[in-house]
C-alpha cells in the first residue's frame, strides 16, 4: 500500500514536472522553427520571469499577479532576443556563428542576473494555503495552481496552432523567403512566436520560482530537457513536444525514485549528444543555402 | 610579487589553451566548445597517475597527454562528419557530459569535492614548488607550444589543412583528401589543452570539476574569436585580455562571485558582439562562414 | 587507332545510366578515355553533361553500369579514391578557397604531400625548406605570366565569378595528375581569358603525354581547335562526332 502510494506520488510529481517540460518544448520547436537557431536563450527567458515573479511576489503577496509580473518580464527579454536574432539574420551569420551569439546571450543572462541579485536561491513570499486530499494523494495548492494554469495555457497554444498563426508559423518554419515574396508579414508571425514562448517561459519561470527558488546557474538543465523534448517531438508544433515533454517528466519522476538527479541530467546532455552525432537533421534544421557541389 | 608571478602562471596556461584551440577553430574551421572537457581531462589524468599510481610528474604528464590525444580521435571523426552548428552544439553536449561525469563518478573522481594534495611538478629531486618557478616553467611551456603551433600553420601542411576547412569538395578536386593530418592535428590540439591540465593540476595542487565548467569553454573560445582566429598572435592578445578582466574587477573590489557574474556577462557578451559585428576578431582572421 | 588506344584506357564508362526522380540524365552511356586524349563533352543545359562528369569523378554513383579507372571498378567509391589514383577537376560553380590568398592556392596545387609528415612541418629540414621555396617561386611565376602577380596576396574569396573560374583552371595546370576533369572552364570568362584558360589546359595536358583531359562545354568557339576528340551529349544520350 505504501508502495503504490509513492508510485501515485511519484506519477504526480512526474505529470506536473512533464506539463513544465512539455510547455517549454514548444516554446523551443516554435523558436526553432521560425528562426532556425537551436535557442538556448529559452534559459535566459525561464530565469527573468522567475526572477521577477520571486520578486514581485514578495511585494504584492500573490500567486497570480507574481507569476504574470514573470510573464511580461519573460516577454520583454523575449524581444530583446528578437531584436538580436534579426541583426544575425540581416548579416546573413552563418548557422555556426548564430549559436554561438545564441550562447553568449544565456551566459551573459546568467551573469546579469548574478550581478543584480546574487549568486544564492532566492525564494518568494506567497502564502502556501494548506494541501487538498485528492484520493490517496496530498496536493499542494502550488501544484493546483501550476497544473490550472498550465493546462489553460496548453488549451490557448493549442487553439493557436490550429489557427493562421500556427499555419503562419509552419510556413516561415519552411520557407521563409517564399512566405515573405508571397507578401505575407513575416515579422508578425515572428513577433507572435517570440510573444508566445515569452508568455509561456514567464509562466514556467515563475512557477518554478515561486515552488523552488531561484538562482542564477541552475536553469540550464531544464533548458536542455526541453530542448530534447523538442526534438523527439518531431516536427508537430504542438503535439510532438507536449507527448514528449510528458513523457520526459515522468522519466525523470521515476529515475529520480532508483538514480540520484544528478545522473538524470547526464542522461539528457547524452542523448542530446547522441542525437546531434547521429541524426544531426532531427536536431538542428538545414541551412538554408546547403548545397551539393 | 607572488600575485603576479600567479597571474603570469594563468596567463601561459591559457595561452596554451587558446593557442591550441585555435589549431581547432582557426585551422580545422571547428566551432567547438568542448576544449575545456581535454583540460579537465589531462588535469584529472596526470593527478590520477601521481597520486593513485604514484608515477612521477614527466611519465604522468605523458600519459596524459598521449590518452587525452587517443580519447580525442572520436571526437574529431564525429566534428568532421557533422555541419557547423551540430559541432558547435554536439561539442557543448560532450562538455555537460564530462562534466557531470566527473561530479558523478566519485570513486574515481572525488566528485564535487574533487583530487587533493596533487604533486607539484617534479623531475626527479627537482621540485618546482615557488609561485615564479611554476610560472616561468609554465611561461617555457607557452612559448614552445606557440612556436610550435607557428611552425605547423605556416608550412605545406597547413596549405592542405586550410583546404579540407575552406571547401573540400575543391580540395578533394586538387587530390587533397588525407584524413590522417586533421586527425593528428586534432589529437595535437586536444594533447596539448591536456598538457595545460597536467600544469594547472600541479600548481593548484586541488582540482574540482567547477573549474572546468561551460563557463570556462566559453572563456576560451571568446578568447580565440576575440584575438583573431588562425592569427599567430590572436589567440595570445584573446588570452591576455579574457585573463585581465577578472583582475580589473577584483583590483576594483569586486568579491569571487562578483567576479565569477562579470565573467560570465563580459564573455557572453564578447561572444554575442564579436559574433555580429567582428567575426575575424581584432587581429582580423579567419572568419566563419 | 592511334599508339595511345592500345593501351589501357584510363577511365571508362560501360552502359551507365542515371536518372534523379522521373529525369533521366545519362542513358546508356559508353566511351572510354586515354592517355595523351584532349576529349570535349559538348552540349547544352540540361543535357547531362555536369551528371556525367560528376559520374566521372565519383561525386554520383550511377544507378546502372560500371566505371572503370585504371581498369578498376569504381562505382561505389567516393571521390578520394579517385583523387587518389591521379584524378583532379573543376566544378561548374567556381570553387575557391575563399580564405586562402591566390598564391597560397597555387602553392597547394603545386604541392600536395600525399602524407604530409607533421615532423617535417615542426622541423622543416633544409630539403623541405628548398621544397618550400620552389614551389613558391613556380606559383608566382605562373601568376605572373598570366598578368596575375598583383593579385597573389588577395584572398581567393575576393575575386569574381569569372576570375575564381580562372583561378581554379590555373589551380589545375599545377596540379600533379593523370586524368583533369573541368566542367565548363570558360563559362564566365571573356574571350581572350577562355582562350589564355584553355591554352593552360592544353599545356597541362602536353607536359606529360600520360595525361588525358575531358572538358564539358557548351562553348562551341573553341572546341575544334583545343580537343582532338569531341563528344555531344543531348538528353543523357552520348554521340561522337
Amino acid at each position: 500500500m505504501h508502495l503504490s502510494l509513492l508510485w501515485l506520488e511519484t506519477a504526480k510529481n512526474g505529470l506536473v514536472n512533464g506539463a513544465l517540460i512539455a510547455l517549454l518544448a514548444v516554446a523551443f520547436s516554435w523558436i526553432y522553427r521560425t528562426t532556425r537557431v537551436f535557442h538556448i536563450t529559452l534559459g535566459a527567458q525561464i530565469l527573468a520571469g522567475a526572477y521577477a515573479a520571486v520578486y514581485f511576489s514578495r511585494l504584492v503577496q500573490s500567486f497570480a499577479l507574481a507569476a504574470i509580473a514573470g510573464v511580461f518580464a519573460s516577454i520583454a527579454v523575449s524581444m530583446v532576443l528578437m531584436r538580436a536574432n534579426s541583426s544575425l539574420q540581416r548579416r546573413e551569420a552563418s548557422n555556426a556563428l548564430r549559436l554561438i551569439a545564441s550562447v553568449g546571450l544565456y551566459f551573459m543572462a546568467v551573469g546579469i542576473c548574478a550581478i543584480l541579485f546574487g549568486p544564492g536561491i532566492k525564494r518568494g513570499s506567497v502564502p502556501l494555503g494548506s494541501s487538498l486530499q485528492v484520493g490517496p494523494l496530498l496536493v499542494s495548492p502550488t501544484d493546483l495552481h501550476y497544473t490550472i494554469a498550465l493546462i489553460t495555457v496548453g488549451i490557448v497554444l493549442m487553439l493557436l496552432v490550429r489557427s493562421p498563426v500556427g499555419m503562419g508559423i509552419a510556413a516561415v518554419g519552411s520557407n521563409r523567403r517564399l512566405y515573405s515574396v508571397l507578401g505575407h508579414a513575416e515579422g508578425r508571425v515572428l513577433t507572435i512566436v517570440h510573444i508566445t514562448t515569452g508568455v509561456i517561459a514567464g509562466f514556467c519561470g515563475a512557477f518554478e520560482g515561486l515552488r523552488n527558488g531561484v538562482e542564477p546557474y541552475g536553469y540550464l538543465p531544464i533548458t536542455i530537457f526541453a530542448a530534447v523534448a523538442a526534438l523527439l517531438g518531431g516536427r508537430s508544433l504542438f503535439l510532438g513536444p507536449i507527448i514528449a515533454g510528458l513523457v520526459l517528466g515522468c522519466l525523470k519522476s521515476i529515475a529520480t525514485q532508483t538514480l540520484s538527479d544528478a545522473w538524470i541530467d547526464t542522461a539528457i546532455y547524452g542523448i542530446l549528444l547522441i542525437a546531434v552525432c547521429f541524426w544531426p537533421r532531427l536536431v538542428l534544421a538545414p541551412a538554408v543555402d546547403e548545397e551539393r557541389p | 610579487m607572488n600575485y603576479l608571478w600567479h597571474v603570469s602562471f594563468l596567463f601561459a596556461v591559457f595561452t596554451i589553451l587558446a593557442v591550441s584551440l585555435d589549431l581547432l577553430i582557426g585551422h580545422l574551421g571547428l566551432l567547438v566548445l568542448c576544449h575545456s572537457a581535454f583540460f579537465a581531462l589531462g588535469a584529472y589524468l596526470s593527478a590520477s597517475f601521481m597520486l593513485s599510481a604514484h608515477l612521477p610528474f614527466p611519465v604522468s604528464c605523458l600519459f596524459a597527454i598521449l590518452a587525452t590525444g587517443v580519447i580525442s580521435l572520436p571526437v574529431a571523426f564525429a566534428a568532421r562528419r557533422l555541419r557547423g552548428d551540430a559541432v558547435v552544439l554536439g561539442s557543448f553536449a560532450l562538455l555537460l557530459v564530462t562534466v557531470d561525469l566527473l561530479k558523478n563518478l566519485r570513486n574515481l573522481t572525488g566528485g564535487l569535492d574533487g583530487l587533493r594534495g596533487i604533486p607539484p611538478v617534479h623531475f626527479g629531486p627537482v621540485q618546482l614548488v615557488s609561485y615564479q618557478s611554476q610560472a616561468v616553467f609554465a611561461i617555457l611551456i607557452a612559448a614552445i607550444s606557440w612556436l610550435l603551433v607557428q611552425r605547423l600553420t605556416f608550412s605545406a601542411q597547413a596549405r592542405f589543412l586550410h583546404a579540407l576547412r575552406d571547401d573540400p569538395y575543391a580540395a578533394v578536386g586538387l587530390r587533397v583528401y588525407s584524413t590522417t593530418i586533421y586527425f593528428r592535428t586534432f589529437a595535437l590540439a586536444s594533447g596539448m589543452a591536456a598538457l595545460a591540465g597536467v600544469l594547472y593540476a600541479s600548481y593548484a595542487s586541488y582540482i574540482n570539476p567547477s573549474v572546468f565548467g561551460s563557463d570556462q569553454a566559453i572563456a576560451l573560445t571568446a578568447m580565440v574569436l576575440l584575438g583573431g582566429a588562425a592569427r599567430p598572435w590572436g589567440p595570445v592578445l584573446g588570452a591576455l585580455i579574457v585573463i585581465s578582466i577578472p583582475e580589473i574587477v577584483r583590483a576594483i573590489g569586486g568579491g569571487p562571485s562578483y567576479v565569477g557574474a562579470v565573467n560570465y556577462v563580459v564573455m557572453g557578451l564578447v561572444l554575442f558582439l564579436f559574433a555580429i559585428y567582428r567575426p575575424k576578431g581584432i587581429l582580423g582572421g579567419y572568419e566563419f562562414k | 587507332m592511334s599508339s595511345s588506344k592500345l593501351l589501357s584506357p584510363l577511365l571508362s564508362l560501360k552502359s551507365v545510366s542515371k536518372s534523379y526522380g522521373s529525369v533521366r540524365c545519362l542513358d546508356a552511356v559508353s566511351f572510354s578515355v586515354y592517355a595523351g586524349e584532349r576529349l570535349a563533352l559538348v552540349g547544352g543545359n540540361g543535357s547531362g553533361k555536369t551528371s556525367l562528369v560528376d559520374v566521372l569523378s565519383g561525386f554520383t554513383v550511377p544507378d546502372r553500369g560500371i566505371v572503370y579507372m585504371n581498369g578498376l571498378r569504381a562505382n561505389r567509391h567516393h571521390p578520394a579514391w579517385f583523387a587518389a589514383r591521379g584524378m583532379i577537376r573543376t566544378f561548374q560553380s567556381p570553387r575557391a578557397f575563399e580564405q586562402m590568398t591566390v598564391l597560397d592556392c597555387l602553392c597547394l596545387a603545386a604541392w600536395v604531400p600525399t602524407s604530409p609528415s607533421t615532423f617535417s612541418s615542426l622541423i622543416q629540414p633544409p630539403n623541405y625548406r628548398k621544397k618550400e621555396e620552389c614551389v613558391r617561386k613556380h606559383a608566382l611565376a605562373a601568376l605572373t605570366a598570366v598578368d596575375w602577380g598583383e593579385r597573389a596576396a588577395v584572398p581567393a574569396g575576393e575575386l569574381s565569378y569569372g576570375q575564381r573560374r580562372f583561378l581554379s583552371i590555373l589551380q589545375l595546370s599545377l596540379a600533379e595528375g593523370t586524368v583533369a576533369l573541368c566542367d565548363e572552364p570558360t563559362a564566365g570568362l571573356d574571350s581572350n581569358k577562355a582562350s589564355e584558360a584553355l591554352n593552360l589546359l592544353k599545356g597541362w595536358q602536353t607536359a606529360d603525354q600520360a595525361r588525358a583531359i575531358i572538358v564539358a562545354t557548351h562553348d562551341l568557339e573553341f572546341v575544334s581547335s583545343y580537343f582532338d576528340r569531341i563528344l555531344r551529349i543531348e538528353d543523357g544520350i552520348v554521340n561522337e562526332i
